[in-house]
């Protein structure tokens, strides 16, 4: 479904060269979560930005290819990728504080896919939009549709978010760091939410995240980047359990143990336990 | 509502200092009006009768307090020196000058938004870059000096109007708006230049956050992003701005009446200090400052409407 080959990417500030992709290759399956995991500065947000046709003007393309089924993203020009960007591709990012514009109702802001891609009349994008917010479980949509971004919570605006980007059903959903702004509880419930799209509407997901907690919950697959390069990839129960490469194992082990009632004696005697 | 009436509350408080601010200037400042209308010739009885006979003996909150109860009622008093009713005088100068005000506000809006928008649009490009030199160059000049030059260039040079051909707008209402169109606009240019680089700079700032990423990500094309996103945020600061530049085009059509043969609010104002007429004088004051006042609630009033979180 969505394949990237040999993706290199660099940054040019005043001159200096900084590498900030090197030679990555993944493919992410119709269907299937896909994580990838690293700390800030490896290249992971780049990647993602770059896929969804978002990457800033001093980000240059080396090399690389990305299909998504059978178009190669990065041949387009920017008019034939925009008919692409919110249509088969929804996007969602880690600040639901800022990422939606606070002087738009909400269901402007989730409509607006919609109004872009389709030719749907009012009513029924209205019926998509209501949909869409009951897909992310928010109650009362007619209400918050006319409700502005600051009248809700993070949790409800990273909800907003998502309805926002699933509401034309895109195959491919890219989700930077959405959950990592929000406090732990609204983090599994996020985290739910997206398992939920993912099968109902067979949409892929993209996972981007540092928290190896949250991609082992979520994803069948996970990428491990570190400075750029992809050190270490496969099926999730795989990576976790027998990590090939010592920083994965570093990562795993940084990993706070949860606090659990049948898991609390191993954790106060040291046993990192996931 | 309540937002509604602490603002209402505050525009009487300020308009309350202002009069008495105008009343108390003509106290202070030297020069006595029964004086200016005997003339120097005068005997001291003939201006003492005068004085008596026009209420300038009485106290002075007397006298501002029958004031400001005659004003409320619409008498603005007579004016010492044509002993005609003050507002039959300015009645018929009000439209002039809030004719030019309103012409210059649109063409500060006509130039600066177009400007700006363009301008944030090809962000460093050549247009920009343009833009910006001749923006610095008008934002220097002053409004009575862009008159001059207007004067001469089309006046004289040109010929596309005739200086000090003021026509009145009971004569023609085309050659009344035609005839403003130059002093407007000189009003307008620098206050445009100042509003344009305000506004793009807001728009620039605008145009990093996070939810014009978001835009981009639903496909919006960078128009798509301006117009639907942007500009509806980065206008905000633009707008109080605007609000205080109607202060500043109500003062520089004062001069610039003077630079056109305008018979406005403005001559009538310098002429009339000039004659100590103060019930003419304290008259355009008061109202200048209700236009400027009221200008500025409805500013913070539609500044609340554009930005929900603004709440108090």
């Amino acid at each position: 479904m969505l394949r990237v080959e040999h993706l290199s990417i660099h940054f040019e500030d005043r001159g200096i060269k900084e590498e900030a992709v090197k030679d990555v290759s993944f493919t992410l399956e119709a269907g299937q979560i896909l994580g990838i995991v690293g700390e800030s500065g490896s290249g992971k947000t780049m990647t993602a930005l770059t896929i969804a046709g978002l990457k800033k003007a001093n980000a240059v393309l080396d090399s690389g290819r990305i299909w998504l089924d059978d178009t190669d993203l990065l041949s387009l020009t920017e008019k034939e990728m925009r008919k692409i960007q919110g249509n088969d591709i929804g996007m969602i990012f880690q600040e639901p504080m800022t990422a939606l514009n606070p002087t738009m109702k909400i269901g402007r802001q989730v409509e607006e896919a919609l109004v872009l891609h389709t030719k749907y009349r009012k009513e029924e994008r209205r019926e998509r939009v209501w949909k869409a917010l009951e897909d992310v479980e928010m109650k009362h949509p007619g209400e918050i549709c006319e409700k502005y971004p600051h009248e809700l919570s993070g949790g409800m605006r990273q909800r907003v978010m998502i309805a926002a980007a699933v509401v034309s059903r895109p195959k491919l959903l890219i989700a930077d760091e959405p959950t990592t702004a929000l406090d732990v509880g609204t983090q599994e419930e996020i985290l739910k939410l997206l398992k939920k799209l993912n099968k109902k509407y067979g949409m892929s997901i993209l996972f981007i995240s540092h928290n190896l907690r949250v991609v082992k919950e979520l994803c069948s697959r996970v990428v491990v980047m570190k400075d750029g390069e992809i050190i270490e990839s496969g099926d999730a129960g795989q990576v976790f359990e027998h990590p090939q490469m010592n920083y994965t194992k570093e990562l795993i082990a940084a990993i706070p143990a949860r606090v659990q009632k049948n898991r609390y004696y191993e954790c106060i005697t040291g046993g990192l336990q996931l | 509502m309540k937002y509604v009436i602490k603002k209402i509350t505050g525009l009487i408080i300020a308009l309350l200092i202002v009069s008495i601010l105008a009343f108390l200037a003509f106290e202070i400042i030297p020069g006595d009006p029964a004086r200016t209308i005997l003339g120097t010739e005068a005997t001291e009885s003939r201006v003492q009768a005068l004085r008596e006979e026009m209420g300038l003996n009485r106290p002075l909150p007397q006298r501002y307090g029958q004031w400001v109860k005659d004003f409320v009622t619409g008498d603005m008093g007579i004016s010492y020196f044509y002993q005609i009713p003050v507002r039959d005088m300015i009645g018929s100068k009000i439209p002039i000058t809030v004719t030019m005000t309103v012409m210059a506000f649109c063409f500060i809006l006509l130039l600066a938004v177009p400007v700006s928008v363009l301008s944030v649009r090809y962000e460093n490009g050549w247009l920009d870059r343009l833009f910006l030199i001749l923006n610095q160059i008008v934002m220097s000049v002053p409004p009575f000096f862009i008159g001059i030059i207007f004067t001469v260039l089309f006046g004289l040079v040109f010929k596309m109007f005739t200086p000090g051909g003021y026509i009145s707008y009971t004569e023609s209402i085309p050659g009344f708006l035609g005839y403003l169109v130059l002093p407007s606009l000189a009003i307008a240019l620098p206050k445009a230049a100042m509003t344009a680089k305000m506004f793009r700079s807001s728009l620039i700032a605008e145009m990093r956050q996070d939810y014009v990423r978001t835009a981009k990500s639903r496909g919006n094309s960078p128009w798509q992003v301006l117009f639907k996103h942007v500009i509806r945020n980065g206008i905000l600061p633009v707008i109080t701005f605007l609000g205080m530049a109607v202060a500043d085009i109500i003062a520089n059509s004062i001069v610039i009446e003077q630079v056109f043969g305008i018979p406005g609010l403005g001559r009538t104002l310098i002429s009339s200090i000039s004659k100590r007429d103060y019930p003419v004088v304290e008259a355009i004051i008061v109202l200048i400052a209700v236009v400027i006042l009221v200008i500025n609630v409805i500013v913070d009033l539609l500044y609340k409407k554009l930005d929900k979180r603004i709440d108090v």
